[in-house]
């Protein structure tokens, strides 16, 4: 088992250093003049000379990533230009917002996506199934930044039910200042006990966790509709029929245990995949997020933030999948992990 | 147990494909009874209907099933269940697909005896463990949180045998148990049931391709062709006697020892595909004693004596002379 | 039995199954939804000019007069902030939606299919290095390396058009390796390496034509997602610039007045929601037909 932990790791780390070659490239290479960009458009061509040797754009290209990389592992990902702190820090200061989001909107795809999943396998081609399956497919087919307007709209220009954005009602923000603890306002507000920021910040999660959820649940349906098919027609299955197991026990325990594999990955995945996609809900709810900053720094061509953002969503990618591995291997006693 | 008149049909892209036209069949109590046929002649398809466990393609469209005096194709599907695995308990072919891969063996047997026997989880524990004590495998508690992956496949179907039995069923229908198996293992697990004989109250139900095996271990059988079967008896009779010329050419296609090699007989032709059911005999196209009468009017079962029933207008199913010798596998 | 036999023979299998794939198809409702939808959409495409009311406001066609109107007879979908009619538009941005898919995925296509001919066909040293590459693309979720990519390249639709080929490739080069590969054992390439074909006639006139087709339908299926991606790329600004009447930017710049003039976004956003829609029900069912193991019999 530590073997293959151990193998798996080092696999990770490669791909994970391929990345850092990609976003280096990404970064240093196809924009124009990243010195120019860093003094602005107003500098003189003494001061953009002077930043390019700051910022070592004089030296060889495998220099520049040398020194690139040794910044990346001593935990120096660039200064923003925008924000002028470290890209590190910012990321520290958005990310928990964008993981309060992300993962409540990923935790309401899995309760709705896969009992959904399940509910079709089992009437396969009757309505439930056509049902769900349109509804999955359109899931995956939605535009966020669509939909999420399309939810403000209603819930709020139509019905007055639910904020247009943000994350709390800045009167309740000024009022009641919350400790920051895990950085989530819903989970820090209820471990402080503070009943007024919690409802007002659950009510602001709710357009933007639901817009997010929309595509993990396409996917999560889907993943375990089709998985469960398959299963559902192993032999063992057919042998548990005939012993007179109820078809709920089936299908939720002796069934589901066997497909729920491919789902989590799908969750893994859709993980990151959703904190990269964040900046498109983020934009519309206004959260305050990664995505968010990410989305002005693409705006304002702010390439270390860009930089930044891109080799954490991608290391996150490589860890979940990683992880994954390892959960498959340590749930599905089949898998050989020598 | 009796069966009659029971019409099963597929739906198919090519349209509808008549799969069972069985018009009679009876098991008596305690006996073994061997259902032999080629592939595709219903013998399985017979076992799942008995458990109503056809998958949604097929339809039953008529006939009866009547398991101590009741119709079981006219239970409801929450009255099955506590027939399914309890009375009537079934052993399939393949081992290694049978048993779920993600749970230890023991896992659902605890469960299914916990809940048929209405006994706590600790009883059926120790009933699983005897079950398996039973079947001999060794060390039956290891086996019981082993998974399936760490058990061989003679070991699985044991596991499936003590699971079938632990009900104490009065049917079992064994579905090829030993068919995916290799020979050695084949004959451990014929043993096995020949040993526990004396323990099982059930009629057994055995199906078979393997005309040996039925030899051995049978009282009577039926051999099936073309979702019905052609002639059923006492082992005795059927191989001594064999009243269908398909019987007979099975029995020629068994090889014996000190036959010259090399000249195995098969039957011409496969099992036909009936999506247009028609009036004569099934088995008319490779019979080689059809009559015309064959072509035009399907033959009704006659009773030879003793129970030897033959659906065939020709009845004493004597071949002409130059037909002998086989492979024992049909 | 000559070998001419067994050719026709061979055809009228294939014919055969092509006609069952077919009826399978037919039997299935939502892709057949999904057909109808993609064959309006091109038939929408194709005849835009004619069907517009307003051709002219695909363009810079300012109306004073006719500012954020609401859906009535004489616009069907409303007009937006210049007055233009926001049903011309859509459809003329129809045009734009399929242009997109037909480049992006062509391009990618274009990078990954020899990589993968390659990779699949020589193997060894080679074939490693060209799959740890398509590892490290596929480590980055695509939308996220397309938006890094045209933010590096500047907002423009080709760009953000060629930042989606350059995240969207990896997936072809690794179908087609897999089919390069156990082509490459297959007799009739043997044959013409032992005749001494160069290796270059061998993977263009030998392996491509035999590993093409599952490639082909699975970038038919991916029509969908490009064109998502390209919307939410001009929804940033990072794709298509005004006055493009592409559905994205539409939203995008609808942004402003969503709350009172709720037509402005709604349509071209259901424009992309059933386009995309479209192209996942119809690929959703060929991958359904096609897959062995949920091909209904």
């Amino acid at each position: 088992m530590l073997r293959y932990i151990v193998r798996r790791l080092a696999l990770g780390l490669v791909v994970l250093w391929g990345t850092t070659m990609v976003t280096f490239f990404v970064a240093r290479v196809v924009p124009s003049d990243p010195a120019a960009r860093w003094v602005g458009p107003r500098a003189t061509v003494e001061e953009i000379a002077r930043a390019r040797q700051e910022l070592g754009l004089d030296k060889p290209l495998y220099v520049q990533y040398i020194r690139y990389m040794s910044d990346l592992l001593h935990g120096n990902w660039g200064t923003s230009f925008v924000t002028h702190q470290p890209v590190l820090k910012d990321i520290a200061t958005y990310l928990p917002a964008s993981l309060e989001l992300v993962i409540s909107g990923i935790i309401l795809a899995i309760i709705i996506g896969v009992p959904l999943g399940v509910i079709s396998a089992t009437h396969k081609g009757g309505l439930i199934d056509h049902l769900s399956r349109t509804f999955s497919i359109g899931a995956v087919s939605l535009p966020t930044f669509w939909m999420a307007m399309i939810l403000q709209l209603i819930f709020f220009g139509h019905l007055h039910l639910l904020p247009v954005g943000g994350r709390l009602d800045m009167s309740i923000q000024l009022a009641y200042p919350v400790r920051r603890i895990t950085g989530s306002y819903v989970l820090d507000s209820l471990l402080e006990g503070n009943w007024t920021v919690f409802g007002n910040s659950l009510l602001h999660l709710v357009l933007p966790a639901v817009t997010l959820a929309a595509y993990p649940l396409g996917l999560i349906t889907r993943m375990t509709r089709s998985s469960m098919l398959e299963v559902l027609n192993e032999d063992y299955i057919r042998v548990a029929r005939a012993y007179g197991v109820s078809e709920r026990r089936i299908t939720y325990w002796y069934a589901l245990k066997n497909a729920i594999g491919p789902t989590v990955t799908v969750v893994a995945l859709t993980f990151a995949y959703s904190l990269a996609g964040t900046f498109l809900i983020e934009a519309v709810f206004n959260w305050p997020g990664l995505g968010q900053y990410a989305a002005n720094a693409v705006i304002s061509g702010d390439y270390p933030a860009i930089m930044g953002v891109t080799i954490l969503v991608a290391a996150l990618y490589v860890v979940l999948n990683l992880a994954v591995d390892i959960v498959h291997a340590l749930v599905d006693p089949r898998i050989k992990t020598g | 147990m009796q069966i009659r008149n029971l019409k099963v049909a597929f739906r198919t892209y090519g349209g509808r494909v008549q799969a069972l036209d069985l018009h009679r069949l009876d098991v008596r109590p305690g006996e073994i009874l061997g259902l032999v046929g080629e592939t595709g002649s219903g013998k399985s398809m017979t076992a799942l209907s008995i458990l109503r466990l056809l998958d949604r393609k097929a339809e039953v469209q008529s006939g009866e099933i009547i398991f101590q005096g009741e119709d079981l194709l006219k239970k409801t599907e929450v009255e099955m269940r506590t027939i399914r695995g309890r009375r009537i308990t079934m052993v399939f072919q393949d081992p290694m697909s049978s048993l779920n891969p993600v749970f230890p063996v023991g896992e659902p047997l605890v469960r299914i005896i916990a809940a048929h026997e209405k006994v706590s989880f600790r009883a059926a524990r120790q009933r699983a463990i005897d079950m398996l004590a039973l079947v001999r495998l060794p060390s039956p508690e290891k086996v019981l949180s082993a998974y399936p992956h760490e058990l061989s496949g003679g070991m699985r179907q044991r596991v499936m045998i003590a699971m079938a039995l632990s009900s104490n069923p009065d049917l079992l229908l064994a579905d090829e148990p030993t068919t995916a198996l290799d020979v050695t293992i084949q004959a451990q697990i014929l043993r096995l049931i020949e040993e526990l004989r004396a323990h099982i109250n059930a009629s057994i139900v055995f199906i078979t391709h393997n005309l040996g095996v039925v030899a051995r271990i049978a009282d009577r059988v039926a051999v099936m062709y073309a979702g019905d079967v052609v002639e059923i008896g006492s082992t005795a009779d059927i191989f001594r006697n064999p009243g269908h010329p398909y019987t007979a050419l099975l029995l020629q296609a068994i090889p014996r020892l000190g036959q010259k090699r090399g000249t195995l007989p098969v039957i011409e032709g496969t099992v036909p595909v009936v999506t247009h059911p028609q009036p004569g005999c099934y088995f008319y196209p490779r019979c080689p004693v059809r009559i015309e009468r064959c072509r035009v009017e399907r033959p009704e079962a006659k009773d030879l004596g003793d129970g030897h029933w033959v659906a065939c207008w020709k009845q004493d199913g004597r071949l002409p002379p130059d037909n002998s010798e086989g492979n024992g596998e049909v | 039995m000559s070998v001419m036999d067994i050719s026709s023979g061979q055809r009228r299998a294939r014919l055969a199954a092509l006609r069952y794939d077919l009826y399978l198809l037919r039997k299935n409702v939502l892709s057949m939804a999904g057909l109808v939808v993609v064959v309006l959409l091109v038939l929408a495409a194709a005849v835009a000019p004619v069907l517009a009311p307003y051709p002219a406001d695909a363009g810079t066609q300012v109306h004073m007069s006719q500012q954020l109107l609401p859906p009535s007879w004489a616009h069907l979908f409303g007009t937006d902030e210049m007055g233009r009619d926001i049903f011309s538009r859509v459809l003329y941005g129809a045009r734009i939606s399929l242009g997109i898919g037909v480049f992006t995925i062509g391009l990618a296509l274009l990078i990954g299919v020899p990589l993968g001919l390659v990779a699949g066909y020589a193997g060894g040293v080679v074939d490693e290095v060209i799959m740890r590459v398509t590892d490290v693309f596929l480590s980055f979720p695509p939308l996220l390396l397309a938006t890094a990519v045209s933010a590096m390249l500047g907002p423009s639709l080709v760009n953000a058009m060629i930042a989606i080929a350059i995240a969207w490739w990896p997936w072809y080069t690794r179908l087609i390796r897999g089919q390069a590969v156990s082509l490459r054992e297959r007799g009739f390439v043997e044959a013409a390496r032992a005749t001494g074909v160069s290796h270059l006639t061998i993977v263009f006139r030998h392996i491509l034509p035999n590993a093409v087709a599952p490639v082909i339908v699975q970038a038919s299926m991916d029509f969908g997602s490009v064109i998502l991606e390209a919307a939410s790329l001009s929804f940033l600004g990072l794709g298509a610039q005004p006055p493009e009447p592409e559905w994205g930017l539409m939203v995008s710049l609808g942004r402003n007045f969503f709350l009172t003039d709720w037509w402005y976004v709604t349509f071209p956003g259901l424009a992309i929601l059933i386009t995309v829609l479209g192209f996942n029900l119809l690929g959703d069912g060929l991958r359904e037909i096609l897959d062995p193991k949920t091909r209904e019999v």
